[in-house]
């Protein structure tokens, strides 16, 4: 009988419970993989706090759970910027080693570029990096945008060197991967995000908080964002019936109008349900914006930026707005046209539908690379 | 003795562009002066551009251009700020894109040697409101992000008060974000109002004001948009809980419903392959011992949680509610499940809890092809039988009432006798050794009171 392909992810996030948009990515990542018949190992390097029930959750989900213990990360290496490996001890690396040794796996799979140190001595025939973001350079961009930089940050060739350790990097959008394939000498492919329509078995409710709503965790680029697309509001000088939900509403954020402040949900689709149409007037940042998914995902219309739709090739005018100030007009034309309304609203279930489709399509092509691995 | 500043250009000319240069120069231990850090060189050697100090890779001061720096030379590193960072932390120094240390780091052991590198700053952006019957207020240090303002209140131009800051917190573009208090006493209102001002000390400086003046349009304007924002927003907050509960109670009542009927499915065929094929009487009294528990652990549960609203309870053929009498569950021509029932078959009401009005029975067909001829047990009770117009298109439907009053009751079991039957191995000489009468597409039960 042929064996299951079977792999290791090696992860410094939780996947139980996914409050953060990180998490929700490790875990969908590996339930595509488990759907497509690969057996799926996470060893997990605690740098964060898990929850208690995090522990349980996650050993029913993976078919094995390795957990480390958080280590002090070394001295910054540079003056100015992280070096590579400063976040991944040499105890991830050796548990790697040690389990590959043991177990036969197709291939280990590092979350972040920052844990490419562990694949060094993986015994496996595929060393894959999940890279998320991209770090090189990060503090500049940050800089650029009078930001103080945070969480991790280095230098693009610590971040190539990365790179170089791996056979397949992935990018999570397609623009971060061609800027990723235009520095490594890996094979580099993009694999998407991953989310349920959940529009199509969940019912809508017929009360909304207010006809716009922004959804975002509290990290500098949304605080950014929306405290820009705030006095944007302000300066047109007219009523805007916006909600604002998640932990960003703990930023003590000063805003010169009255939003409907919705607070943290347990659930998103508590926020969803309870808006007619989401704004993600991002004015920066890496990555790829999953809260623009989601809020698809939710059947939600969506108006944002070009760096809110990064990665997602949409057509629609309102997908590719300049700055916030045409956020506000896109807004204000939205809420007096019906038939934009309902265009928006078909465009945006058109490009989730393009979206998930390409994403699935990304996902056979990973598993197909394993299994030939 | 004064060291050369290398602030600005110094030593050999090079023609050299900055920024395609390593650096080669080495320095000694900084010495950290008001506003600067100042760098001697002990290894004289070429600079990437300038010299720059980071703290945990935030950069918090530079050098002017500097290409080469001769030993001896001195270079000034000038700190405009420094960030919100974990105490005690090392100021490191760098050239060109800050890869490697070029002096050994400085160190800085508490916020008093930060605030003599770059002073205590001063909170701007200052905004105080009353909130909770207090003045509390906020402001941005975007010079020292570890220091803690002192601070004082002025009241009615006289009278000092204590401020109470809180602890420092990190912005995201530097610096730090200072919140305090200010208590309020009703002696402060006057016959013109009150009015509060936050003092920087030491200079007494007044860094924003408050007033309460007995007549101020514009103040009061303000106010009032501000007081009609809350008050929406908290009317649609208390609207939007309302819906959200009502949802909530809605989807978890279904999930119950669905547990429980679940669990009533499961229960009865497990009494019933419990005790099929069990004749003798005391097989007969614990089968009802066991039904008499269940339904009133079932009564139990639903009488303590929400009832269903559905006005009936539908009964498929696949349901283990069809209880005994039934053959096994097949399909006519448009794919529409039905069981044959032999001489009489037996349905559960899946609601026994409930008053049943009446019961419908839809049948496809009869044995012979004739009028189906039943007779109906509601209980151990007759039951009035008529046939009625199909409302589903079945060619049959019996309508089963409770009789004589035709009032509703509590019902458990259906019992259905057929007065013909017939077997069509003697029939028609096939293998089919069953007694069938009707085939039967469901049974509704309608509740009422």
């Amino acid at each position: 009988m042929k064996r299951s392909p079977r792999v290791l992810i090696v992860s410094p996030v939780f996947t139980h419970p996914p409050r953060q948009g990180n998490a929700a990515r490790i875990l969908a990542f590996g339930r595509e993989l488990k759907e497509r018949g690969i057996i799926v190992d996470m060893l997990h390097y605690r740098l964060d706090n898990m929850p208690p029930e995090g522990d349980a959750a996650m050993r029913r989900e993976w078919n094995a759970v390795y957990l480390i213990e958080a280590m002090p990360h070394q001295d910054q290496s540079h003056p100015a910027y992280w070096g590579l490996d400063d976040w991944c001890h040499e105890v991830v690396c050796s548990t790697v080693a040690d389990r590959t040794r043991q177990v036969h796996y197709d291939a280990v799979i590092a979350n972040y570029v920052w844990m490419s140190r562990c694949l060094i001595e993986a015994r496996c025939r595929l060393r894959v990096i999940d890279t998320h973001d991209l770090f090189g350079d990060r503090h500049k961009l940050s800089l650029h945008h009078g930001l103080t930089p945070n969480w991790y940050f280095t230098s693009a060739e610590e971040e190539t060197r990365g790179f170089d350790r791996a056979d397949i990097v992935i990018g999570i959008q397609s623009v971060e991967t061609g800027q990723i394939a235009a520095r490594t000498r890996a094979q580099t492919m993009t694999v998407g995000h991953p989310m349920s329509p959940w529009f199509l078995f969940n019912k809508d409710s017929a009360t909304k908080a207010a006809m716009f709503g922004y959804f975002g965790s509290g990290n500098p680029w949304n605080v950014h964002s929306i405290l820009a697309f705030d006095e944007a509001v302000a300066r047109v000088g007219e009523s805007c019936d916006w909600a604002i939900a998640g932990t960003i509403c703990r930023s003590s954020l000063r805003l010169r109008t009255y939003p409907f402040m919705f607070g943290v949900v347990e659930e998103p689709e508590d926020f969803y349900r309870h808006v007619e149409c989401c704004i993600n007037p991002m004015a920066g940042g890496t990555g790829l914006k999953i809260k623009t998914i989601e809020a698809m995902a939710y059947g939600r219309a969506v108006i944002g930026s070009e760096n809110a739709f990064e990665g997602l090739e949409p057509s629609h005018a309102l997908h590719r707005l300049a700055g916030v100030d045409d956020v506000v007009a896109g807004m204000r034309d939205y809420a007096r046209s019906a038939s934009l309304r309902q265009e928006l609203h078909r465009a945006t279930r058109r490009l989730f539908a393009r979206y998930s489709t390409a994403t699935r399509r990304q996902y056979d092509a990973l598993a197909a690379a394993i299994r030939a691995a | 003795m004064t060291m050369p500043d290398m602030s600005e250009k110094v030593g050999k000319p090079s023609v050299v562009s900055p920024g395609n240069l390593s650096s080669s120069a080495k320095f000694a231990s900084a010495r950290a002066e008001r506003g600067r850090f100042v760098l001697t060189c002990i290894a004289g050697g070429s600079v990437d551009r300038r010299v720059e100090a980071f703290v945990d890779g935030i950069r918090i001061g530079s050098s002017g251009d500097l290409i080469w720096a001769d030993k001896g030379a001195a270079a000034v590193i000038n700190c405009g700020s420094f960030p919100h960072v974990a105490l005690p932390c090392r100021v490191r120094f760098a050239a060109g894109a800050g890869e490697t240390d070029i002096a050994p780091p400085a160190l800085i052991r508490s916020a008093a040697d930060a605030e003599r590198l770059v002073g205590p700053g001063r909170l701007e952006n200052v905004h105080i409101e009353v909130s909770n019957g207090v003045i509390a207020g906020e402001g941005i240090n975007r010079v020292n992000g570890v220091g803690k303002p002192l601070l004082l209140a002025r009241v009615n131009g006289e009278l000092l008060r204590e401020v109470r800051p809180g602890e420092p917190r990190a912005r995201d573009e530097g610096g730090s974000a200072v919140s305090f208090t200010v208590a309020i006493e009703p002696a402060d209102l006057t016959g013109t109002g009150a009015h509060y001002e936050i003092l920087a000390l030491p200079d007494m400086t007044v860094l924003a004001a408050l007033s309460f003046p007995r007549a101020d349009f514009n103040a009061l304007t303000v106010a009032i948009t501000r007081n009609e924002a809350s008050i929406q927003n908290l009317s649609r907050r208390l609207h939007l809980e309302l819906v959200r509960a009502a949802e909530l109670a809605e989807r978890r009542h279904t999930e119950q419903r669905e547990i429980l009927d679940a669990t009533i499915e499961y229960l009865i065929a497990l009494v019933y392959d419990r005790f099929a094929g069990r004749n003798d009487a005391s097989g007969a009294a614990e089968q009802q011992g066991v039904l008499a528990q269940f339904r009133q652990a079932v009564n139990d549960a639903v009488s303590g949680g929400a009832h269903d609203v559905a006005g009936y309870g539908a009964v498929r053929p696949d349901s283990a509610y069809f209880a005994d009498g039934w053959s096994w569950v097949e399909q006519d021509t448009k794919g529409f499940d039905f069981r044959w029932m032999g001489l009489g078959g037996v349905i559960f009401n899946p609601q026994p809890e409930r008053p049943v009005s009446y019961v419908t029975v839809s049948i496809g067909k009869t044995y012979r092809g004739v009028e189906p001829d039943l007779s109906a047990l509601l209980d151990a009770d007759a039951a009035d039988v008529e046939i009625v117009p199909s409302p589903n298109g079945a060619p049959y439907t019996l309508k089963v009432l409770p009789s004589p009053t035709g009032q509703a009751r509590l019902v458990q079991v259906l019992r259905l006798t057929s007065t013909t039957a017939g077997r069509p191995a003697e029939d028609e000489g096939t293998d089919d050794q069953r007694v069938l009468s009707a085939a039967v597409s469901g049974a509704v039960f309608y509740y009422g009171t």
